[in-house]
């Protein structure tokens, strides 16, 4: 049995030139800027509706974990676990190709990517409340009890405002991770960045479309990871 | 502790590597043989996940591809054995005489012609558009604002893309990973109607219990080859044999067989 590599070389088409043509040719991407840029705004979109839809349910789910009734927090951890402990590719073509087997039939891929992504995103955001929440001194809600407010009212007035400012970092990371997993509904067909780039890449024969979309990424990722960080200091400064 | 991590994950990726190394050698050929003629034993690669034209029944290759080559083996004179080969590997196995012939559904392409040799076309690649039997869609003309699937970067999605250029598919051109998602989609009523290759919608139809049909084949002129080392003797005789096949009715046999249907014509 002849012995061989699993990966082939080839020198010949090793070379800048090959580099620029292939990878840097932006007449490709100025020729077909608009539909890259109407697929960027879809991505921006969605993770957006995504991490708002997002923080909404994720705040119900950690309310409903941390709380003490068993009928309340059993489901929300059930929730939690099964989101955050299966793949997020298997949720959305489980979402869009196998709902129809009872019924249910997604028509827009869009809004197929919005529930999976929120459903996701949901349990995510859920851990970083319920760690936020119970990162507040227990002395304010024992506070708030002592001077006559029910739990519930503890919670809204006091404790979940002031956890809401310890989770901006958190929550800002988790907008970058749903910028690029917006990239993984692509495989159900939705035009959003990485699948116009695939088109484009193989109607033109050139990869410079997927040198474009990672520009795009990094343009709205990037800041996004800084500005995270910068919060993060100034609010641990604050609260050593 | 990352290091003592590292140290302990660091042997789990070496012997990965190394069992990828040795399946990656398992996947090579034989050294091949000489030329055909005399009842030998000729090294056949194929990338034996195509149905209908090479997939595996019970552990052995059938289909449409295999029927053709037996039938030219027995009149030519040679006895296939069939080697199931990866497609990205097969044009190079074959240019390094790893195997004698290669049969696998392979479109004849000027590219791959500079590396290997053809015999004459032997099918006619030609597309098809699939809709719901139910659909009210009877050709590419009626598409109208319908959304129609494609694999991407297949000649479907140039079709498609040519015949939305032309205004005659106004709707959305919908781009799947594989041709098994985009026939989950029109199953599931979430898309239209497909662009695909012929033969591959062909079996998805026949698989369907009437509820897909083929209501156009579309023309586009690519036609399969059977592909050989540059000059291999085996050629002609291999050409002779087929222009049998094709003359006698054997060939419209084995493709009724196969693609459940007569061929539109039998490709020269």
């Amino acid at each position: 049995m002849p012995f061989e590599w699993p990966v082939e070389f080839d020198p010949s088409f090793f070379s800048l030139q090959n580099i620029r043509e292939s990878y840097l040719d932006l007449g490709v991407v100025f020729q077909n800027f608009d539909s890259l840029l109407q697929a960027f705004l879809i991505t921006v979109l969605l993770a957006l509706l995504a991490e708002i839809l997002g923080i909404v349910l994720g705040l119900v789910l950690a309310l409903m974990k941390i709380g003490r009734s068993k009928i309340l927090s059993a489901p929300a951890q059930v929730y939690i676990d099964v989101f955050r402990g299966t793949p997020l590719l298997i949720q959305i073509i489980f979402i869009y190709f196998a709902t129809p087997n009872i019924g249910i039939r997604i028509e827009s891929l869009f809004f197929a990517g919005l529930i999976a992504l929120t459903l996701n995103s949901a349990a995510y955001v859920a851990e970083i409340f319920r760690s936020g929440i119970q990162s507040i001194d227990r002395g304010q809600m024992e506070a708030g009890r002592a001077s006559g407010l029910t739990y519930a009212q503890t919670m809204r007035h006091i404790i979940v405002p002031q956890a809401f400012r310890r989770v901006i970092p958190p929550l800002t990371n988790e907008f970058v991770m749903l910028i690029k997993d917006t990239s993984i509904v692509s495989v159900i067909g939705l035009e959003e960045l990485l699948r116009s780039a695939r088109v484009l890449q193989s109607a033109t024969a050139n990869s410079t479309p997927l040198v474009a979309a990672a520009v795009f990424y990094l343009a709205i990722c990037l800041p996004l990871i800084y500005l995270a960080n910068g919060l993060e200091r100034r609010l641990n400064r604050r609260t050593a | 502790m990352t290091k003592s991590l590292f140290g302990r994950v660091l042997p789990l990726f070496v012997l990965a590597a190394a069992l990828s190394l040795m399946v990656a050698g398992c996947g090579g050929g034989s050294g091949g043989g000489g030329g055909g003629g005399g009842g030998e034993d000729v090294s056949v690669a194929s990338d034996i996940a195509y149905p209908p034209f090479e997939f595996e029944k019970d552990g052995e290759p059938v289909g449409f591809d295999i029927d053709l080559l037996d039938e030219i083996g027995k009149r030519a004179g040679f006895k296939p054995e069939y080697k199931n080969v990866g497609f990205d590997g097969i044009i190079g196995g074959l240019s390094n005489n790893q195997y004698d012939v290669v049969i696998s559904a392979m479109t004849i392409t000027p590219e791959r012609k500079k590396r290997i040799d053809f015999s004459d076309p032997y099918f006619n690649a030609d597309q098809s558009l699939l809709v719901p039997s139910d659909g009210g869609i009877g050709s590419v003309d009626e598409l109208g604002d319908a959304t129609v699937g494609v694999q991407i970067g297949t000649t479907g999605e140039i079709k498609a893309n040519e015949f939305k250029d032309q205004g005659k598919i106004t709707g959305e051109v919908r781009t799947f990973d594989t041709i098994e998602d985009a026939f989950a989609a029109l199953n599931n009523g979430q898309i239209e109607a497909i662009i695909n290759d012929l033969p591959v919608s062909q079996d998805e139809v026949n698989g369907s219990g009437g509820k897909l049909e083929i209501v156009q084949v579309i023309a586009t002129g690519e036609q399969y080859g059977i592909a050989f080392p540059k000059d291999s003797d085996m050629r002609q005789d291999v050409n002779k044999a087929l222009a049998e096949i094709k003359e006698d009715g054997t060939y419209e046999e084995i493709y009724k067989k196969w693609i459940g249907r007569a061929p539109e014509e039998i490709p020269e």
